[in-house]
C-alpha cells in the first residue's frame, strides 16, 4: 500500500506534462498473496506486489497513454512525455469528448467505503492462508482437495486536470475448493471483502456432501430440460452475457442484443440484472477508470432490456451521458463491474421442488460466445450435474454440453433464489442467486 | 539468490525482467488505443523445507533488494505446513548464455506515424458499406528482457520480441451481425518476429475482401445440421491442436495440479506409448525452438533449453509437455523445457511453447477436390472444451459447402463438435509444407493467479471425416 496522501501526491505530480491540454493519471497498486493447493498439498504459493502509473495525455482531439511501474520522478516525467509524443503523432478522434470533470456524487457512503478495506485481510500472511488451507484439507477428510485461498489489498488514485481527484482502497479475499470423492466432484468459489468472512470449514463440509453425492454418475441423454442453476453456474452465464451485450461498445458495433431489443421484454419479469457499486456486498472502488462515480444501472429491469452501460467515449458516440463504467480500455469499452441479479425468495430446495424431471447444474465450465447478437452460449457442466425427479434431486449424471440463448433461457425463468453468492469478476464482483429455468438446451454429452 | 540460500532455501532461482509493450488499435478510421507500457520487477522462486515459495516485487531499487528473496523463503515455509512429500526436481545441467529473438526490422523503431497510417488505411479500406459497423485494425508489440540465475549455476540473458497484427470487419443489419478477420481470429497473426511480419501480411490489400465476406455472410444460408466431412483451414487446425492436444498433454494437468481450475486431462501417465490419439496421419511435436513461433525461447523459466518432443507420432501418444518437477514425478530424467511465466510477477507453469502438427503430403485444393460432400470452415470464432479435454465445440467465422469436390455456397455460423480422440482418429489428410504456417495464439489462460501465455501452433489445412456440424444459432 502506498497510502492516500502519497498516492494522490504522485498522481497530482504526474499531471504536469508540458504541452498537454488535458492529462489523466491512474495509479494502481496491489499487494497480496495466493496459496494454491491440489491433491491436498500446497503446490504453488505466491506473495507479490506491484504499483503502476498510467498517464493519459490529450492534445486537442488526440490522446494516448503510457504507463510504468517505476514511480520515481524521472520515470513518471518520462512516461508523461512518451504519452504526449504519441498523442501528437496520433490522428484526431473528432468524437473524443475530452476528459470528464468532477461531477455527481459517490453512491458508496463513507462508512461503506471504510468497510471495504479490512486491515486483517491486508495483513494476512502466507502462514495465515496456509492455515486456512490446512483447515479445508482436514475438513475434506480422505477426499483430495484442490483450490486456493487468496488475500489482496488494492489501492487506486485517479486525478485529472479537470479537477477529478479520487482515491480508494479495498481488500478482497477469495476461496475456491474442489473435492473429489471417487468419481464425484464438487466445487465452490466465493469472494468477500474480509478474509475472516469466508467460512472455510463449513464450505468444505458442504462440498464433501455434494462430492459424495456425485459418486456413480450415469448417462443422461442430451436434450431440452428444465434446470435449476446453482449460483456459480448463474454467475458464469451472466458474466459472459454482460461481456457480450451489456457494454455500449458492443451496441455501437451492432453486436449486442440491445441493438434491436432495447425496451423489449427479453427475460421473465422476475429477472432483474443491476450494476450497483453501492450494494453492501459489492467489491471495488466507487468510481470508474475515468474517475466518474459509478451509477446504478438496471441493465435488465424486470425482464425488460433497459439500457447498456457507458463510458465517456461511447456516451459521446451514442449521444448520451456516461454511467461511470469505463473499463480503462477504449478498445474493449465500458463494462459493468458490480452486477447483481436481484434475489427472489426461494431456497434452492424450493426451486428444485418445482421441477418434475430436469437437471440441477452446480457449475458451468468454458462458457463461450457462439452467437453474440442472439446471446447464444456454449459450455460444459462440471463438478456436479444431478437429475431432478418429482421435485427432488435423485442421482448424479455425466456432464453435458449446452448450447443456449441466455435470454431465451431467462425468458423461461420461473424461480429466483434468495441467497446471493459473491464471485470475484472483472475487477469487481458479481452477485448471483440460483435460478430455475423452464427449458435449457443440452446438445452433446461426455463420459465423465 | 544468495539471500534466499542464506535464509534456508535448498534451491532458488531469480528472474529479473523488464517488459515493454506497445498497443495500437484503430476502429472505423479512428485511433482508439495508443498505449505504451513498461513493467519491471523480480521474481524469486525457492524450495525450502521441501516446498515451493514464490515472491515477486516491482521494488527493484529499494533499500533492501534481497527482501523478495527472504519473503519467498517465508512463503515456502508456509507451504511446508501442508505437504506430504518433498519437491523433487529432475536434473538439469547448469546453463549460461544469451538468446535474442531473430528479427529483420525492430517494430519499436518503426515510426508511430507509419504504423498508425497503416492501421487507418486498413480500417478505411474495410468501410465499403454502411452496414460495416466496426472496421478494426490492431498492432501489438512486446519485448521481454530477462536475466535468470539459479542456485545450480545457471546464468541466462534473453530478449524475446513478439509482434502481432490483424484486421476485422463486423457487418450488421436489422437481423444479424457477422464478423470476418484476417489473417486469423484472436487478433490476427502473432509471432516471435519483427515488423516484417506486418509488412508481409499486406493488411490494406486484404481489407476489402474481409469486408465483402462479412457483408455476404449477412444473407448467407446457415450451416446445416448433420454429420459430414469437414476441411479446416490452418488457423482453425491450430486452435484444434491447442485445445485438444496441447492442453491435455500438459503433465501438470495430467497429475492433477490444475484440477480446481483449468482442469485435468483424459490422459494418464500409463497411456504413454499405448493410447491411439489419432490416425496415422497425425504427428504432433512440442517444439520451443520453431523459428518464428510465438512460444519460441532460448530457455524456459526454469533455465531448461527446450528440446523438441514428439507428443503424438503416427497417431500414437508418445510424449508429454513437462517441467523438472513433473518429469521427476513420472520417472523421466529431464524436463523438455515448457515452464513459462506470464511476466516477472508470476511463477512459471507448464505452458505450451509451440505445439505443431507436422505437415502431410496433400494440399487444400486436393483435400477439397477429393471430398464429395462436406464443409470447408475457416477462422476460429468460438471455442469450448470440457475440463478433461474430451468434448469440444468450435465455431468458425465462415464456411463453404463442398459438393462433388468443388466449393459451393457460402455458409454462416458454422460449428462442429466432437470427442478428441475420435476426431483426430478421423483425420485422413493434411496439406503439405507449402501451406503450413505457425499460428500464434496470444491469449491462452491457465493458472491461479490467472496467467496469459503466448503460444504457437504449426498447422496446415486438414480433413476430418464424419464430423457433427450445426449452425451457431
Amino acid at each position: 500500500m502506498i497510502g492516500a496522501e502519497r498516492a494522490l501526491e504522485l498522481a497530482e505530480k504526474a499531471l504536469a506534462v508540458d504541452g498537454a491540454d488535458e492529462v489523466e493519471v491512474t495509479l494502481y497498486s496491489e499487494s497480496g498473496g495466493l496459496t494454491r493447493f491440489a491433491d491436498s498439498i500446497i503446490h504453488q504459493h505466491t506473495e507479490r506486489s506491484d504499483a503502476q502509473i498510467k498517464i493519459r495525455v490529450v492534445t486537442g482531439k488526440r490522446s494516448a497513454s503510457a504507463s510504468t511501474n517505476r514511480l520515481d520522478d524521472a520515470a513518471i516525467a518520462q512516461t508523461g512525455r512518451r504519452a504526449l509524443e504519441m498523442a501528437c503523432l496520433s490522428p484526431p478522434d473528432y468524437l473524443f469528448p475530452g476528459l470528464p470533470g468532477d461531477f455527481g456524487a459517490s453512491l458508496v457512503t463513507p462508512s461503506q467505503e471504510a468497510e471495504r478495506f479490512d486491515q486483517a485481510t491486508a495483513a494476512a500472511t502466507p502462514g495465515w492462508r496456509a492455515d486456512r488451507v490446512a483447515e479445508a484439507v482436514l475438513a475434506a477428510g480422505d477426499r483430495p482437495a484442490a483450490g486456493f485461498f487468496s488475500t489482496s489489498a488494492d489501492e487506486v488514485a485517479l486525478t485529472n486536470t479537470n479537477g477529478v481527484r479520487r482515491h480508494a482502497t479495498f481488500t478482497v479475499a477469495a476461496f475456491t475448493c474442489m473435492l473429489r470423492s471417487g468419481d464425484g466432484t464438487a466445487h465452490h468459489e466465493s469472494a468477500a471483502g474480509r478474509a475472516g468472512d469466508i467460512p472455510v470449514v463449513a464450505i468444505t463440509e458442504d462440498l464433501a456432501r455434494w462430492a459424495d453425492r456425485g459418486r456413480g454418475a450415469g448417462d443422461v441423454e442430451p436434450g431440452t430440460y428444465p434446470v435449476v442453476l446453482m449460483p456459480l453456474a448463474v454467475g458464469e452465464m451472466v458474466e459472459i452475457l454482460a461481456y457480450m451485450g451489456f457494454g455500449a461498445k458492443d451496441v455501437l458495433n451492432g453486436e449486442s442484443f440491445f441493438v434491436d431489443r432495447q425496451g423489449d421484454a427479453v427475460a421473465s419479469p422476475i429477472v432483474s440484472i443491476v450494476d450497483d457499486v453501492a450494494h453492501p456486498r459489492s467489491l471495488g472502488a466507487a468510481f470508474d477508470l475515468e474517475g466518474v462515480w459509478r451509477q446504478r444501472v438496471a441493465v435488465i429491469d424486470r425482464g425488460v432490456a433497459n439500457q447498456p452501460v457507458y463510458d465517456t467515449r461511447t456516451a459521446a458516440e451514442a449521444g448520451t451521458t456516461t454511467t461511470g463504467h469505463a473499463s480503462g480500455s477504449q478498445e474493449y469499452g465500458p463494462y459493468p463491474a458490480n452486477l447483481h441479479i436481484v434475489p427472489g425468495h426461494q431456497t434452492s430446495e424450493e426451486l428444485v421442488a418445482g421441477v418434475e424431471r430436469g437437471l440441477l447444474v452446480r457449475r458451468f465450465w468454458y462458457v463461450n460466445v457462439v452467437n453474440q447478437r442472439e446471446t447464444v452460449l456454449t459450455g460444459m457442466t462440471r463438478d456436479g450435474l444431478f437429475l431432478i425427479e418429482d421435485g427432488a434431486v435423485t442421482k448424479p449424471v455425466h456432464n453435458l454440453r449446452f448450447t443456449q440463448s441466455v435470454l431465451d433461457g431467462l425468458s423461461g425463468c420461473s424461480g429466483v433464489g434468495a441467497d446471493l453468492a459473491c464471485l470475484s469478476s472483472g475487477g469487481g464482483s458479481l452477485l448471483a442467486p440460483a435460478l430455475r429455468l423452464d427449458a435449457f438446451n443440452f446438445t452433446s454429452a461426455t463420459s465423465h | 539468490m544468495q539471500a534466499a540460500l542464506d535464509a534456508g532455501a535448498g534451491y532458488a532461482d531469480v528472474r529479473v525482467q523488464e517488459l515493454e509493450t506497445e498497443e495500437l488499435a484503430v476502429r472505423n478510421g479512428v485511433l482508439e488505443t495508443a498505449e505504451l507500457a513498461t513493467s519491471a520487477g523480480v521474481g524469486v522462486r525457492v524450495v525450502v523445507d521441501g516446498a515451493w515459495g514464490y515472491a515477486a516485487t516491482s521494488e527493484l531499487d529499494g533499500d533492501d533488494p534481497a527482501a523478495a528473496a527472504r519473503l519467498a523463503v517465508d512463503v515456502g515455509r508456509a507451504s511446508a505446513k501442508v505437504k506430504r512429500r518433498d519437491v523433487v526436481l529432475a536434473p538439469a545441467e547448469a546453463q549460461s548464455g544469451r538468446y535474442e529473438t531473430p528479427y529483420k526490422e525492430d517494430p519499436f523503431a518503426v515510426g508511430l506515424s507509419e504504423k498508425v497510417d497503416l492501421l487507418i488505411a486498413a480500417s478505411e479500406a474495410m468501410r465499403t458499406d454502411k452496414r460495416i459497423m466496426a472496421a478494426t485494425a490492431a498492432l501489438g508489440l512486446r519485448r521481454e528482457r530477462t536475466v535468470f540465475v539459479s542456485s545450480e549455476g545457471s546464468l541466462l540473458v534473453q530478449t524475446i520480441l513478439q509482434t502481432g497484427t490483424g484486421i476485422s470487419a463486423t457487418a450488421a443489419d436489422d437481423y444479424d451481425a457477422q464478423h470476418r478477420s484476417y489473417p486469423g481470429g484472436h487478433g490476427g497473426q502473432h509471432a516471435c518476429a519483427g515488423f516484417e511480419l506486418v509488412r508481409n501480411l499486406a493488411l490494406v490489400e486484404a481489407a476489402p475482401g474481409v469486408a465483402e465476406e462479412a457483408l455476404a455472410l449477412l444473407t448467407a444460408p446457415a450451416c446445416p445440421v448433420g454429420t459430414t466431412s469437414v476441411v479446416l483451414d490452418g488457423s482453425q487446425v491450430a486452435l484444434q491442436i491447442h485445445e485438444s492436444v496441447g492442453h491435455p498433454t500438459e503433465l501438470d494437468r495430467i497429475l492433477g495440479t490444475e484440477a480446481a481450475y483449468a482442469g485435468t486431462s483424459f490422459l494418464k501417465p500409463s497411456d504413454l506409448g499405448r493410447l491411439t490419439y489419432g490416425s496415422q496421419h497425425v504427428t504432433i511435436v512440442s517444439d520451443g525452438t520453431s523459428p518464428g513461433g510465438l512460444g519460441t525461447v532460448g530457455w524456459d523459466d526454469e533455465g531448461v533449453r527446450p528440446s523438441p518432443t514428439f507428443l503424438i507420432r503416427d497417431g500414437l501418444l508418445v510424449g508429454f509437455q513437462t517441467s523438472r518437477e513433473t518429469a521427476a514425478a513420472i520417472g523421466q530424467d529431464r524436463s523438455n523445457g515448457t515452464m513459462r511465466a506470464d511476466g516477472w510477477i508470476n511463477y512459471p507453469l507448464i505452458r505450451m511453447t509451440n505445439v505443431n502438427l507436422l505437415p502431410g503430403d496433400s494440399s487444400l485444393e486436393e483435400l477439397i477436390a477429393s471430398t464429395d460432400d462436406g464443409i470447408y470452415m475457416t477462422t476460429n470464432r468460438s471455442w469450448s472444451i470440457d475440463d478433461m479435454r474430451k468434448n469440444f465445440q468450435f465455431g468458425c467465422e465462415i464456411a463453404w459447402e463442398i459438393k462433388g469436390g468443388r466449393l459451393g455456397r457460402m455458409l454462416k455460423n458454422p460449428m462442429y463438435q466432437g470427442i478428441t480422440t475420435e476426431f483426430w482418429g478421423s483425420c485422413d489428410g493434411i496439406a503439405g509444407p507449402s501451406q503450413w504456417t505457425i499460428w500464434g495464439v496470444p491469449n491462452c489462460g491457465k493458472g491461479q493467479p490467472m496467467q496469459t501465455a503466448r503460444v504457437g501452433h504449426g498447422a496446415a489445412p486438414a480433413r476430418f471425416r464424419k464430423v457433427a456440424v450445426r449452425a451457431a444459432e
